[in-house]
């Protein structure tokens, strides 16, 4: 953590330097009686320049997080930092994806050995319950014990730690370079100090049947349908205020999917309710809990519990649907 | 019919086919007899590859690659010599802008070179080959893989190369999408425009098709070589190298839709392969089909496609 505390002194002089800029304008007599629109030019000004250096502190702490090197690749190249403003210069069309989440800085730097390379991209997010959110989209691979959670699979390591998530490729998809990434990984989360919290509401999915890492965390429409396309409208009023889990169940035979969304007041987890019945399930309402056949023999089920909505989907069998839905509400 | 203007369709609707029935075949959702099997002009297009293109570290062999690109180029335009086909398409008169993409999946450095050289034997002049993606241009062979300039956008967003152009080739790379399901050569326009936020929305981005309706590049793209290499099969853009596979060809055509249409038909048949099901793409490539029913920027009816398959034929998935 050297460099984040070489940043933390260069601060200082930033603070010196909003005062000097206040004090100079009372020494030249403009301001024998400050006038407000200079006040506020300088308040503006020292807002931007403590902004300018937060973000140099930040982006320096994500810097300091990278290994000088890892079993035979060493650093190469300046590390690439992108911020919500400019993330599609480097994921441009998958910027969405982390923008749908409260992402705040990615940092990119490359490991060399002769011509080949292994990239890092480290997430830092405003919480490490959409930290774990972005991991929890995809957790194809083996587990490894490596952060809060992670998993590795045909060249590439990801992991959750706090609020960081963090990627390591190798693009060649196999697993020559293992060593070499997973010692990575286990430096990056090492530097990584508090360990991450997942959302609460993962706690409300039944654990019986749960499908292992099935389980999803999200807010937006645009990730419900990444996850399982619902329509091209948002029928179930999701948004940043919404917090969603989804996982994937197999009761016996039967297959579902299971998604729980909770809503910030009960008012509009009615109206979500009613507009995924009349729209997409197009059943007329009556009570709290609807079944209905949709297409492929399938069932879809929701069940309005105040301030949350729980559906589910791709069941075949309408009264074991009625049954899991009933028992989702005890909890 | 705007850019902006909503689509309200659902899973339901999908799944139904009774809209956006081209996309259900290409997904598989629905039988392909549904379509009008009415004998009306078929939009070619060519897929060719081969097994040794690339070796197992995924290195290029150019000589393999140039005679497969001259092979397509064949196809495509019905002549033995490639170069006529070539001759016919561009001239010493223009200034052509080659679109690559330069994220995540990357048009191979080596079909970016085997284009310049065929542009070269066709007559077009160094000087007057543009290449970019972005606002990332390279002008003339020197500049083909440092991209150094800059020379913006105009007033309608779309690129100044595009306006500089009077021919257009498109090649992108060959992968599925997060958030527009796919992206093969109508999303690669995208990259030519200083708005693409405005495309990348949450209703499956379905107005990519208004970007290959638009003149500018309706009327000036003559040929799209789809770089299918080593395809991306899920996720993306962002990549997870198990989903990447070495299909090591390319397709080419004249009809954005067209072309689309049959890569996605590959990667749908790849998906169902890997996970030996129908694993559909989420969201689905509403863009597509779209880009025939809304834009009518091309076809998206695989019964009006002229498919012509060439070279390696184990694994074309269609």
């Amino acid at each position: 953590m050297s460099n984040f505390l070489e940043c933390k002194t260069s601060v200082l002089p930033l603070n010196r330097v909003g005062v000097e800029l206040v004090s100079t304008q009372s020494r030249t007599g403009l301001n024998s009686s400050p006038t407000l629109p200079i006040l506020c030019f300088n308040l503006v000004a020292i807002s931007l320049l403590v902004l300018f250096f937060q973000g140099v502190i930040m982006a320096n702490q994500l810097k300091s997080l990278f290994p000088q090197k890892a079993k035979d690749f060493e650093k190469s190249d300046q590390a690439k930092i992108f911020d919500r403003k400019n993330l599609y210069d480097y994921l441009d069309g998958g910027a969405e994806l982390y923008l749908a989440y409260d992402f705040q800085r990615l940092v990119v730097q490359d490991y060399k050995s002769g011509e080949t390379s292994i990239t890092v991209e480290v997430y830092s997010m405003e919480t490490s319950q959409d930290a774990f959110g972005l991991y929890s989209l995809d957790q194809e691979g083996e587990d490894v014990q490596i952060g809060d959670r992670a998993t590795y699979g045909s060249g590439l390591l990801k992991f959750w730690k706090g609020n960081y998530l963090v990627r390591i490729t190798d693009m060649s998809g196999n697993d020559r370079f293992i060593e070499a990434i997973l010692d990575l990984g286990k430096n990056i989360s090492q530097n990584i100090a508090p360990k991450g919290k997942p959302p609460e509401l993962l706690a409300k999915l039944p654990a019986d049947g749960l499908v292992p890492h099935s389980e999803r965390f999200f807010h937006k429409q645009i990730i419900l349908n990444n996850l399982y396309f619902l329509s091209t409208e948002n029928l179930l009023n999701l948004n940043e205020k919404t917090s969603a889990v989804m996982g994937d169940y197999l009761l016996g035979k039967m297959n579902l999917k299971l998604l729980l969304i909770s809503y910030p007041d009960t008012s509009i987890a009615k109206y979500a309710f009613e507009n995924f019945c009349n729209r997409y399930l197009k059943t007329s309402l009556s009570g709290n809990r609807v079944i209905q056949k949709v297409e492929e023999g399938k069932f879809a089920g929701a069940e309005l519990d105040k301030k949350n909505l729980w559906l589910t989907f791709e069941s075949r069998d309408e009264k074991a649907t009625g049954n899991f839905l009933r028992n989702l509400k005890k909890r | 019919m705007t850019r902006k203007e909503k689509i309200s369709f659902s899973r339901r609707d999908f799944l139904k086919g009774t809209t956006l029935t081209t996309l259900g075949v290409a997904l598989g959702l629905v039988s392909p007899e549904v379509l009008s099997s009415q004998e009306t002009k078929k939009e070619r297009v060519v897929i060719v590859r081969d097994k040794n293109v690339q070796d197992a570290d995924f290195k290029v062999d150019k000589n393999i690659f140039s005679k497969l690109l001259d092979t397509g180029m064949s196809n495509l335009g019905g002549d033995n010599d490639p170069t006529k086909v070539w001759k016919k398409l561009f001239s010493s008169k223009d200034i052509v802008g080659i679109k690559i993409s330069q994220m995540m999946t990357p048009t191979h450095k080596e079909l970016v070179e085997l284009i310049f050289s065929n542009l070269l034997k066709a007559g077009v002049n160094d000087k007057n080959i543009y290449i970019w993606d972005r606002d990332r241009v390279g002008i003339g062979s020197a500049e083909m893989h440092s991209l150094p300039k800059s020379l913006g956008y105009a007033k309608d967003h779309f690129s100044n190369v595009i306006k500089k152009s009077t021919a257009l080739i498109n090649v992108p790379g060959m992968k599925s999408h997060w958030l527009a399901g796919a992206a093969f050569s109508i999303k690669n326009w995208a990259g030519a425009v200083d708005n693409a936020v405005e495309y990348h929305t949450e209703d499956c981005c379905s107005s990519f098709g208004a970007l290959v309706a638009n003149p500018e590049i309706k009327s000036k793209c003559r040929l799209i070589i789809l770089d299918g290499l080593r395809p991306l099969f899920n996720g993306g853009p962002q990549v997870d190298p198990k989903y990447l596979w070495s299909y090591n060809g390319v397709i080419l055509g004249f009809d954005h839709v067209a072309v689309d249409t049959v890569a996605l038909k590959i990667i749908q048949n790849k998906r169902d392969e890997y996970k030996k099901e129908k694993w559909v793409l989420n969201p689905p490539p509403l863009h597509i089909a779209l880009a025939d029913t809304r834009y009518k920027a091309g076809t998206s009816d695989l019964n009006k496609i002229e498919l012509i398959k060439s070279g390696w034929q184990e694994g074309v998935l269609i």
